[in-house]
């Protein structure tokens, strides 16, 4: 039996899901980004291979993510 | 359905809230898939190892029928009461047409199975249920495991190659 980590459903969940409860997200954004990197040089499923798409979309709504909070802080620390 | 990786899809069956198992095959061998989304592990089959597939009867059918059948009766019941005293049965009449149309689609899925794949060294049970689901699995990939064991003649070999030198 062999097994797979499937980066790419990771990083997505990570960087979706939390948005629900957005205060999250200045945690899980940042391990988004972590598993895109982890997850573009590795093989992904073996029935649906390397999805990379999905890597994209979760590296693009985790940068916002941060992006916001970066501003956000900025904001109030300027203020 | 086949995968970007050339594989066609036999089975897919949820094991729990968040778990599914799937059985896919490729040109000389069965895939069997348990994930959770997040991991996927795999267990491969070669068709020349596959020695039988076992098929054996299973209740749950029958628990699934009084299942289904205790809660449309406790449904009914309540939505009976309902209605002799004169209320509407927004809630508990919905639920008897919930649970009547899961007793119908057990019905309509057939008798329940359970199915083994037996190589040499191991008994596996596989993620197939109803027995009209493993007839037509049994059907979609018995071509290949009969092609796959096929053994060609060879005419040139004796028939008593095999047999101890005998002394005399």
């Amino acid at each position: 039996m062999t097994e797979r980590t499937i980066f790419p459903s990771i990083a997505l969940t990570l960087a979706l899901f939390p948005l629900l409860l957005y205060p999250l997200t200045i945690l899980t954004a940042p391990i988004s980004i972590g598993m895109v990197f982890m997850g573009w040089s590795r093989p992904g499923s073996l029935l649906r291979g390397p999805q990379r798409w999905k890597l994209v979309l979760a590296g693009i709504v985790s940068t916002i993510e941060i992006a916001a909070w970066l501003f956000l802080l900025a904001k109030v620390w300027l203020r | 359905m086949s995968s970007k990786s050339g594989y066609t899809k036999l089975v897919r069956q949820s094991v729990g809230a968040a778990v599914y198992r799937s059985i896919w095959k490729k040109d000389d061998h069965l895939l069997l898939v348990s994930s959770n989304g997040y991991v996927e592990r795999y267990q491969r089959f070669q068709y020349a190892d596959i020695r039988t597939f076992l098929v054996l009867p299973s209740e749950r059918n029958a628990y699934w029928a009084w299942s289904w059948t205790a809660l449309t009766l406790i449904s009914a019941i309540f939505a009976g009461s309902a209605i002799w005293r004169g209320d509407t049965p927004f809630v508990s009449a919905p639920f008897a047409l919930l649970f009547l149309i899961g007793l119908l689609w057990n019905y309509v899925l057939g008798p329940s199975c359970q199915l083994y794949l037996v190589t040499r060294i191991q008994t596996l049970r596989l993620p197939v249920h109803r027995r009209r689901r493993a007839e037509r699995f049994l059907e979609q990939i018995g071509p290949e495991i009969a092609a796959a064991q096929t053994v060609p003649e060879d005419p040139n070999e004796s028939s008593t190659a095999d047999l101890p030198p005998s002394i005399s």
